[in-house]
């Protein structure tokens, strides 16, 4: 094993990996999140990179929004209301920085002046793109180049959610929201506008010459990662494209190019965005997934990377879609996270922050996931199955234990039983371990009983139902549907 | 409940994750307020979770050393391979 890690990415490390980080490593996500405040530039640039050598300024590479991280570990872990002010400040002045240096063309969208912007690394989205800025500037871009600056959907997209995220932030430090609100759709607006293609109900970058660059690539995961559309476009986004097997869901986990473009390249042996999965798609798609509902589908498409994970050596950034052979690289932080967050996700106790759909609801209060879907079935191929598994968190006060094999699975509240429920269900409660909503994860409806303190509530749970509990009391249900893999 | 007394003893007396995983100083700590563990039976999901938490051991550490240093607690880095050619196929620049 080759270790030698090389930095902290405001595109991952910084962002999206911490965040998930911040659940298990509370203080190492705090300084992990701080450093890019301190290292600020003094006109307002926030590095791309940290590393030994000092922070970079080469390239702005941006891609899951740095105030979601931010706001989803104040809220879990309470660092404090002056670390929260300090990382407000910054962003703030990086948003002016961005509107002064990559709005040129008076869009209201952010521009990519090249590959690096997005880490897209051999992807066809940037071919006669230059890999770098001019100069190695981010300020810059090169006037040769026969097709940048593009309008670029995922870095127009990561803006509008980290100001979505600047909203509710300023709200939280007693200021008032609403200049976010006016810029949040100042962005949403551009996106729509300049990069979304209503025949193809796909974003796309719009180039130089105002054509769009109809490549299809995870620019599209990244777009509703950054909770961007509504439930109806999501949907649509799922049929024609995330859940088809012709497009980006390949057998093990999300291609970086739809597999139906003749420029897709599987090679997941080199650093390629040119059509391997990567672990970054892996790990930015419960951003996406979990937040429209769709949990049985991520469930679903997450299932054989997880086998396939549990059978490699390694912790890669690529996997072979065909076969999810672990690739390029090892020691890769965010496949070591995706690996602690899928146990957690699907047989495990999960804490989350109570962050609504639109910014514009009143968020919840924080809660607890208890999932029942553990790697018990053969028919995920790769690892041999588990027999059982069990998982223990502190949250709060308390000691929380959770054991399940392939029909059931049992809690314990400090040593206690706490919850009952059958395979298949994923069982919400508040920080004390109350059950507050119930969903089902699994493909076809799930029959059963939840048991909690002496009462019992029976229930039947088709994919993605969600069915809201008060007192053991069933308050409301919510029932989307599933959209099953697609073949084209 | 076939499985679920076994693989809940196991889980109670496999020894803390921290310990298990060889954590270091900071990790350890955090690793233990959080309370974190897991154990499977059969199959290898146990051993690659404890392999997770050794990796990731391996990728929260300081930026730089000394007065200069970019970062001189421990953060999060990226991990991967140092590559010193000139990249073709690097992630961004290094």
């Amino acid at each position: 094993m080759k270790a030698a890690p090389y930095g902290t990415w405001l595109e991952s490390t910084g962002t999206v990996s911490t965040e998930v980080l911040a659940r298990f490593a509370p203080g190492v996500a705090s300084a992990t999140l701080s450093l890019f405040a301190e290292h600020q530039r003094s006109d307002g640039m926030i590095p791309y990179k940290l590393a030994d050598t000092g922070p970079a300024f080469s390239q702005i590479q941006l891609v899951s929004p740095l105030a979601r991280a931010v706001w989803n570990h104040y809220q879990l872990n309470q660092p404090g209301r002056e670390w929260l002010e300090t990382m407000y400040l910054a962003m703030a002045r990086y948003d002016d920085w961005l509107m002064e240096y990559r709005n040129t063309r008076g869009t209201g969208a952010v521009e990519a002046f090249c590959t690096f912007d997005t880490g897209h690394d051999l992807s066809p989205r940037f071919w006669f793109a230059p890999d770098r800025c001019r100069d190695n500037e981010a300020t810059k871009y090169d006037p040769e180049s026969p097709t940048i600056p593009y309008l670029a959907p995922d870095l127009t997209a990561n803006i509008a959610c980290q100001r979505e995220y600047l909203g509710r932030i300023t709200e939280e430090l007693g200021g008032d929201p609403s200049p976010w609100k006016t810029k949040w759709e100042t962005s949403i607006d551009a996106l729509f506008e300049y990069c979304f293609d209503p025949d193809h109900d796909f974003f796309y970058d719009r180039d130089a010459a105002g054509h769009l660059v109809r490549v299809q690539s995870d620019v599209l995961l990244r777009v509703v990662a950054s909770e961007v559309g509504d439930e109806e476009l999501f949907e649509t986004v799922l049929r024609k494209y995330l859940m088809n097997t012709s497009k980006f869901l390949a057998h093990y986990g999300f291609t970086s190019i739809a597999m139906d473009d003749p420029r897709f390249d599987a090679d997941h042996t080199r650093n390629s965005w040119g059509g391997p999965v990567n672990a970054l798609s892996l790990i930015r798609a419960p951003h996406a997934f979990e937040h429209r509902g769709r949990t049985a589908e991520l469930a679903a498409a997450s299932r054989p990377v997880l086998a396939a994970f549990a059978h490699a050596e390694t912790f890669p950034q690529c996997l072979d879609p065909w076969s999810g052979t672990d690739g390029y690289t090892s020691v890769y932080s965010p496949a070591i996270l995706w690996y602690l967050d899928a146990i957690e996700r699907y047989c495990g106790i999960l804490p989350v922050t109570g962050v609504a759909r639109s910014w514009t609801d009143e968020d919840g209060e924080n809660g607890i996931w208890f999932t029942g879907l553990p790697p018990t079935r053969p028919t995920d191929g790769h690892a041999d199955a588990a027999e059982a598994v069990a998982y223990a968190r502190t949250v709060g006060e308390h000691h929380f234990e959770l054991a399940a094999d392939d029909e059931h699975t049992l809690t314990f509240r400090d040593g206690v039983e706490h919850l009952s429920f059958p395979r298949g269900w994923r069982v919400e409660t508040d920080r004390l371990g109350e059950p507050t909503a119930v969903v089902g994860l699994t493909p076809r409806p799930v029959s059963g009983e939840l048991t909690y303190a002496g009462q019992r509530i029976g229930l039947t749970l088709g994919p993605n139902d969600r069915v809201e509990l008060e007192g053991m009391r069933e308050t409301s249900r919510r029932s989307i549907g599933f959209v099953p893999p697609q073949t084209g | 409940m076939g499985n679920i007394p076994a693989v809940l003893d196991r889980l109670r007396n496999a020894g803390s994750a921290a310990g298990r995983a060889g954590l270091g100083k900071t990790l350890a700590a955090e690793f233990a307020s959080s309370g974190v563990n897991f154990a499977a039976l059969g199959s290898t999901y146990e051993q690659r979770w404890l392999q997770a938490l050794k990796e990731l051991q391996e990728c929260v550490k300081p930026l730089g050393q000394g007065e200069g240093a970019t970062s001189s607690v421990p953060v999060l880095n990226e991990g991967g391979p140092l590559r010193d050619v000139v990249r073709i196929h690097g992630h961004g620049q290094y």
